[in-house]
């Protein structure tokens, strides 16, 4: 089914901010291993493969427009050199999720485009949970001191 | 955290360029390296020197690094 230009297109900015913070998160997972922080590489691979599922349902979405999946375009992937730096950077890639979101359905809304309306204001819950994961932990940090926070997330990596 | 990841170099290194006098791209490719290798870091190097210049000329840059 042909789509508007302007929805692929808001759908191909999406795709590259997942396939972006897929790889922030997926080597911020990493790094928690190698520091013994198990738990937090735990979540931050769970989230990673959320944002993969989302990657996988807006390429096909976008295929289904008959528009082309921009795999090349890559924001600029930032990593954290502490925990802290992590949930920084993933809480500003989540914001930024949110904006494309709500300009995404203002492009659909425009261009008499209702299911892919629904597609963008669908992914609002996760997003939105993903920001509470990070702002909830940096709270948790800031409260309790980042060593004390830390010493709770010592296991074997899931 | 890491801004340049092909040369590992942070954004306190960027910060500390930018305030050493770096004021576009090709400068502060000069000084650090950042941003010499892939271009993949360019959007976050042209946030950085927009921070610095929002608070002085206000002019950021958008040139190319050579």
């Amino acid at each position: 089914m042909q789509g508007s230009p302007k929805v692929i297109e808001a759908l191909n900015e999406l795709l590259t901010l997942e396939l972006t913070v897929v790889n922030q998160y997926f080597v911020h997972s990493r790094m928690c291993v190698n520091w013994g922080y198990g738990r937090i590489a735990g979540q931050q691979r769970a989230i990673a493969m959320d944002e993969m599922r989302d990657a996988e349902q807006i390429i096909d979405r976008i295929l289904f427009l008959d528009g082309v999946p921009n795999m090349q375009r890559l924001g600029s992937v930032t990593v954290g050199e502490t925990v802290s730096e992590q949930f920084q950077i993933a809480l500003e890639g989540e914001h930024r999720a949110l904006e494309l979101l709500h300009s995404g359905i203002g492009v659909a809304l425009e261009e008499e485009d209702s299911a892919s309306r629904e597609f963008f204001a669908g992914r609002l819950l996760e997003e939105e949970a993903h920001v509470d994961y990070a702002e909830t932990q940096l709270g948790l940090i800031q409260r309790l001191g980042e060593a004390n926070y830390l010493a709770q997330q010592m296991a074997d990596p899931s | 955290m890491y801004v340049c990841l092909c040369l590992a170099i942070s954004d306190r290194a960027i910060r500390a360029a930018v305030a050493g006098g770096a004021r576009t791209l090709e400068s502060l490719g000069e000084v650090s390296d950042a941003g010499t290798v892939c271009g993949g870091c360019i959007d976050e190097l042209e946030r950085l020197l927009r921070e610095r210049s929002n608070g002085n000329d206000g002019a950021p840059t958008t040139e190319q690094p050579t």
